[in-house]
């Protein structure tokens, strides 16, 4: 059986938690989202800026108490591709999928 | 290439199933203890309904005793919704909170509503049937029944449920909902009037035991 080619942009450690994160909440304030998933600064926006790119999730700023935060917010487009990816990898984990052997 | 990136980055599908099961359980056990808060608040408001509709009932006397006019037979229709109110503002608030952190889960309040939809209506119609085909059942013994019903068929349907075990949860709690009122109804036969000061305890007591016993048992494995 042929497997599925899982999304390169999702299929990375980082931004596979970024999605993950933001599929379940649909939006978060940055600072929330680089210290739950335990980030840095850097490390955070420049995933976070892939995505971006990939039409996956939106950043931008919104004036608070506090004042200005950057959020980031899940788009249609990153949602839909993450169920995609969530599909993908159902297939790799059924057992026949699952032989060592195989290339796929 | 940015050094954040590290694109090279090895992750097989279980590894990554691994990191998405994570970051999911950074919440779960927030939605399993909303979800077992949820059961108490409402092993609490059930009983209170059954508590009104008792001292209504030795107020005014049960609609089905048939015996003339009382100002506040209006009630017994009704008697039910500022409990249900009540319950549902206290539902709304705790998952309005849990949806500050987990705004998915919180929209799925449509099925809160129609989980009391259910039950309320399983409620209605049995009463409606119940009149028309002049059934000798106890009214607390029918609603602790309905209430077993409609618990059973949320639980099937798989409404309000984090997780497999919250679903077995609400099928166990509707049988044995049920099945009290089951027991009881045949236990005492066709006295109606025993049937009704027995309820009047057993039926409180259950659901309370039930749903607050649910809740307390969902919110400690969470």
């Amino acid at each position: 059986m042929a497997l599925p080619s899982l999304d390169p942009v999702i299929h990375q450690a980082t931004r596979l938690r970024i999605m993950a994160l933001l599929f379940r909440n649909r939006a978060a304030a940055f600072t929330w989202a680089r210290d739950t998933l335990g980030l840095t600064d850097g490390n955070l926006d420049t995933h976070s800026k892939r995505l971006e790119e990939a039409g996956y999730i939106r950043r931008g700023r919104v004036l608070t108490t506090g004042g200005f935060q950057v959020r980031l917010r899940i788009t249609p487009e990153g949602d839909a591709a993450f169920r995609a990816y969530l599909d993908g990898l159902k297939a790799y984990l059924v057992p026949e999928a699952a032989d060592p052997t195989s290339d796929g | 290439m940015d050094a954040n990136l590290h694109e090279g980055e090895r992750l097989t599908p279980h590894a990554a199933v691994a990191e998405i099961r994570r970051i999911e359980g950074l919440h779960g056990a927030l939605a399993r203890r909303a979800s077992g808060l949820t059961w108490m608040i409402w092993g609490i408001v059930a009983p209170a309904i059954f508590v009104s509709y008792a001292l209504l009932g030795i107020l005014v006397g049960f609609p089905s005793d048939g015996d003339g006019y009382h100002a506040l037979r209006f009630l017994f229709p009704a008697l039910w919704a500022p409990w249900a109110a009540i319950g549902l503002v206290a539902t709304a608030t705790l998952w309005r909170s849990v949806g500050l952190v987990i705004p998915r889960r919180s929209a799925q309040g449509w099925e809160g509503v129609l989980t009391g939809a259910i039950i309320v209506g399983i409620i209605f119609i049995g009463f409606a049937a119940i009149a028309v085909a002049k059934i000798p059942v106890a009214e607390f013994a029918w609603v602790l029944m309905a209430q077993g019903i409609g618990v059973i068929t949320v639980g099937l349907l798989g409404l309000n449920c984090n997780d497999a075990t919250e679903r077995r949860l609400w099928i166990l709690g509707g049988i044995l909902l049920a099945a009290v009122a089951l027991a009881g109804s045949l236990l005492l036969g066709g006295d109606i009037l025993l049937a009704r000061q027995w309820f009047t305890l057993i039926s409180p007591l259950t659901s309370g035991l039930v749903l607050f016993g649910g809740g307390l048992y969902l919110t400690s494995r969470a």
